[in-house]
């Protein structure tokens, strides 16, 4: 009997203890309710020491008695690999094991490099080492007190012991400290259930305080639309802060006062002005820093978890969407170490309420050109806009694809039009150097790789709106070596020192020429990078920039070499790689937009205008008697004037493929469905076409993959690589020019292609919290 | 090299020794193409382990597609300029 009771008290103290050892795995980025779902497919760890007796005994002090032996300790595998690249090792004695770990770590390494997770607040991995939280001590033979582990370099021959009673007594007082002055309001915080603290209070918190002093108040510091504060929550870990000043490279945050009286904040109040200040919430280890749109609005485990990729930017950041109930709750980053490392932008993190505004979810139709759009049957629009189709001679059919269309959607696009003659096929992509050369479109160097180059040159780029991450990227390269950045183009921060050299296209014909002195740098550069955002396009002189850039680009040689393509053109849309990789034509120019003639062709008016989620049209310039198509997900511009609204998907509710900047292909996931009688969007343009008796040669998913694979093979194998091309093959396509005799304007300054980084497209227009941002943020 | 009823050339090179010859017909070629039909979509697009081919597509979407696997630079140009004189 007594055996039988002792059996099921063990049975039912394993899936808690097994989740420990999981759980500090999960404050290494990804939040712990990822340990949390992984801990219940995970075995129960099979040799149990004797079991634990049911009711919890206290020792003399009152506290409770735990298990000698952590969870901590089971199933590590001693005798693991360890990775060619860390050839110099040095032995440690961890916990009486003798272990090879690699030189140069701290003691929280080696023990992450043997699989032992020893339990943390301050330390993460991508910031520098505070040391303040003193949560991971653990005892060294010799030492006179216990040390934290994350400040201690493991020396060879060193006895560390992470589970001792002395390091359970420390922790325990640890944790007292820091449960004394935390409110007790878990029911009520957004952080329950992911909370670091909650969850190691569990195994090193007493169950009942030893303090009556009163708690510690702080008032709460106003950050934003975008963090939401309780600051006496907070534990000083200043993670927070790091990640501001190093990371984002705001400087604002800090800490004000010491010991009892020490507070995070901004000392003179003033918002977190980043792109990237959302990443805090997910640094934060307690409730002090939570999102303010999420807040009280779910718990972690009600939530279904889907992975998947963000097409607000070309960045192609790795996401995790979070629903509940066929919603979106909220959009966290995945670890991804060649994209977006563990950070994502606020506008991928916090336009999802966008997704749920303004949606179109049923076809429309404009009866009679005065009167407003009225809901129809998907038969009755699509036969209407097949009719359209088999009506108007190929020569007035033009196709617009916006900056969210997917790589499948486009191609049906595409195949659809030729099938009827029309070449007028356009992306959102303002014309560039040639499209026939992928080098001339991507970022050839790869987003990890610019953290290689050591001389950069942007032009007409306010990176920091671009591409938030990249940035980041550029200045950890700035900082930690000193590379030089100089810049022609708009004079913003960008949170690291760089040299402007004017905003004028005379700078980059001087640099084309060679006669700028900054020529002499990128000469001697092994790897330079030159970054040219796509607003340098969007001018009347297009044409003869684009023809200074190649030239630029095909004068310095180290530019393009065997494993180094040193150009690259920052892409502000997810959809632009697709389509320029498809043959969708860039706009000649963006005045062009509305005319859909490119670039020398005669310019017919359009007869039937086909809009891809494109709703950068311009109405002046589209004849009057033009039906007008608008496929897509939200009701912005284009929809507003249409003549057929045909509702599509967003991001979240279909399986998209989509290739960023340094085109990478990588497909979205279902997390949703689609509104009302919205469908997938390349489905809508097969229907279509076999209304309009030229059935498109593919019908399932299997068959579009298999098109893609014939038209663009770099899409198509989800294989998530990219592929490169070749040196030569770049060199001598970007020799060419069409012409050495342009007309520049020297009076227009270059400028970004943004100029408000938190709306950009019809999900973050429609977004609420991306409006505060831009009342708060937006100059 | 009359290219007049094609809309659209892909040429898809893998990255191996098979499209090397494809590969150096690019190099040698492009500029007087390009020249010679500045308007014209020439897209060439690397992918490893993709089949090398050519393609041409013509008016009402009809396509033509050329296997470049191991041709030398010479067979290539010979094979656009079927191409170019074929009518779809
Ligand atoms: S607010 Fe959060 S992240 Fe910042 S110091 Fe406090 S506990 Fe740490
Ligand atoms: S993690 Fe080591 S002191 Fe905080």
């Amino acid at each position: 009997m007594l055996a039988a009771l002792q059996a099921r008290a063990a049975a039912t103290a394993r899936p808690g203890r097994v989740s420990l050892q999981l759980l500090h795995k999960g404050a290494r980025g990804v939040r712990s309710s990822d340990a949390r779902a992984s801990s219940a497919v995970q075995p129960a760890q099979p040799s149990q020491p004797a079991a634990v007796s049911a009711v919890v005994q206290l020792d003399e002090a009152g506290f409770a008695v735990l298990p000698k032996e952590l969870p901590s300790m089971r199933g590590v595998d001693f005798k693991q690999e360890l990775d060619p690249r860390y050839a110099e090792t040095i032995e440690v004695i961890i916990d009486g094991h003798p272990v090879q770990v690699q030189k140069g770590s701290s003691l929280i390494q080696a023990c992450e490099q043997v699989g032992i997770q020893v339990p943390r607040f301050c330390y993460h991995e991508r910031l520098s080492v505070a040391g303040n939280c003193r949560m991971c001590l653990v005892e060294i033979e010799k030492a006179p007190k216990p040390v934290a582990a994350c400040a201690m370099p493991a020396a060879p021959g060193m006895k560390v012991f992470t589970n001792s009673p002395i390091v359970k007594k420390a922790r325990e007082g640890v944790m007292e400290f820091l449960l004394a002055n935390h409110p007790l309001d878990c029911p009520i915080c957004d952080q329950g259930g992911e909370c670091d603290l909650q969850d190691q209070s569990l195994f090193f918190g007493s169950d009942r305080g030893r303090t009556t002093e009163s708690r510690r108040g702080v008032e709460d510091k106003n950050l934003g639309p975008l963090v939401k504060t309780v600051m006496t929550r907070c534990i000083h870990c200043t993670r927070c802060v790091r990640f501001a000043t190093e990371v984002a490279g705001v400087d604002e945050l800090g800490t004000v006062g010491r010991g009892n009286a020490m507070e995070i904040g901004t000392y003179v109040e003033r918002m977190l002005d980043s792109e990237i200040s959302g990443n805090i919430v997910d640094l934060c280890p307690v409730g002090a820093l939570t999102s303010k749109p999420y807040a009280f609005t779910a718990r972690p485990w009600e939530l279904r978890s889907v992975e998947s990729i963000d097409v607000l930017d070309g960045y192609g950041s790795n996401i995790r969407v979070d629903t509940r109930g066929g919603e979106v709750m909220r959009i966290l980053p995945r670890l991804n170490e060649d994209i977006n490392e563990e950070w994502i932008s606020d506008k991928t993190r916090f336009a999802y309420d966008g997704l749920k505004r303004q949606r179109l979810d049923t076809p429309l139709i404009r009866p009679d050109p005065e009167m407003p759009l009225q809901p129809a049957t998907w038969k009755d629009a699509l036969t209407l806009v097949a009719q359209k189709f088999k009506a108007t001679p190929g020569a007035r059919i033009g196709a617009f694809a916006g900056p969210l269309a997917d790589v499948e959607s486009m191609l049906a696009l595409k195949d659809l039009c030729n099938a009827f003659d029309s070449e007028a096929i356009h992306c959102d992509v303002p014309a560039g150097p040639l499209a026939d050369c992928r080098a001339a479109y991507t970022l050839g160097s790869t987003i990890a790789g610019v953290e290689e180059a050591d001389a950069v040159l942007l032009l007409s780029t306010d990176l920091k709106r671009e591409a938030p991450l990249l940035n980041a990227r550029l200045r950890r390269r700035v900082y930690h070596d000193g590379v030089r950045v100089a810049s022609v183009g708009p004079r913003v921060p960008l949170t690291y020192e760089y040299e402007h050299l004017g905003d004028s296209v005379s700078q980059l014909l001087e640099l084309a020429n060679g006669t700028h002195p900054f020529c002499k740098v990128l000469a001697g550069a092994q790897r330079p990078l030159v970054l040219v955002g796509t607003g340098a396009y969007e001018r009347t002189d297009a044409r003869g920039v684009a023809w200074a850039v190649q030239k630029l680009v095909t004068s310095v040689p180290a530019l393009i070499q065997d494993g180094w393509l040193g150009f690259g053109t920052v892409q502000p849309t997810a959809a632009a790689v697709g389509a320029l990789d498809l043959g969708l034509t860039p706009l000649a120019s963006s005045a062009a937009a509305g005319v859909g003639a490119s670039d020398g062709a005669i310019a017919e008016p359009l007869g039937l205008v086909y809009l891809l989620g494109y709703d950068s049209i311009d109405l002046d310039r589209l004849s009057p008697d033009a039906f007008v198509v608008y496929q897509g997900h939200h009701g912005d511009v284009g929809a507003e004037t249409a003549d057929v609204v045909l509702p599509g998907s967003a991001y979240t509710e279909k399986v998209g493929t989509y290739a960023n900047m340094e085109g990478r292909a990588q497909r979205t996931a279902r997390a949703v469905s689609p509104p009302g009688e919205a469908r997938d969007d390349w489905k809508i343009l097969r229907a279509i076409s076999e209304l309009a008796g030229k059935p498109l040669p593919y019908a399932g998913v299997d068959g579009i993959r298999e098109r893609l694979a014939a038209v663009a093979p770099q899409l198509a194998d989800g294989t998530e690589s990219i592929h490169a091309v070749s040196p030569d093959i770049a060199k001598a396509m970007l020799a060419v020019r069409a012409s050495d005799k342009f007309d520049f304007d020297t009076k227009t300054p270059f400028a970004s292609c943004i100029d408000n980084f938190y709306m950009t497209d019809a999900i973050s227009r429609a977004s609420t919290t991306m409006a505060s941002c831009t009342k708060a943020f937006a100059k | 090299m009359a290219l007049r009823a094609v809309r659209e050339v892909r040429v898809l090179l893998c990255k191996g020794e098979a499209s090397a010859g494809a590969k150096q017909f690019i190099v040698d070629k492009y500029a007087e193409i390009k020249k010679a039909h500045p308007l014209l979509p020439f897209l060439v697009r690397e992918a490893s382990g993709a089949a090398p081919t050519l393609t041409a597509r013509f008016a009402h979407g009809v396509e033509k597609v050329v296997p470049l696997s191991g041709l030398s630079s010479a067979d290539v140009a010979k094979k656009l300029s079927e191409l170019g004189s074929a009518s779809p």
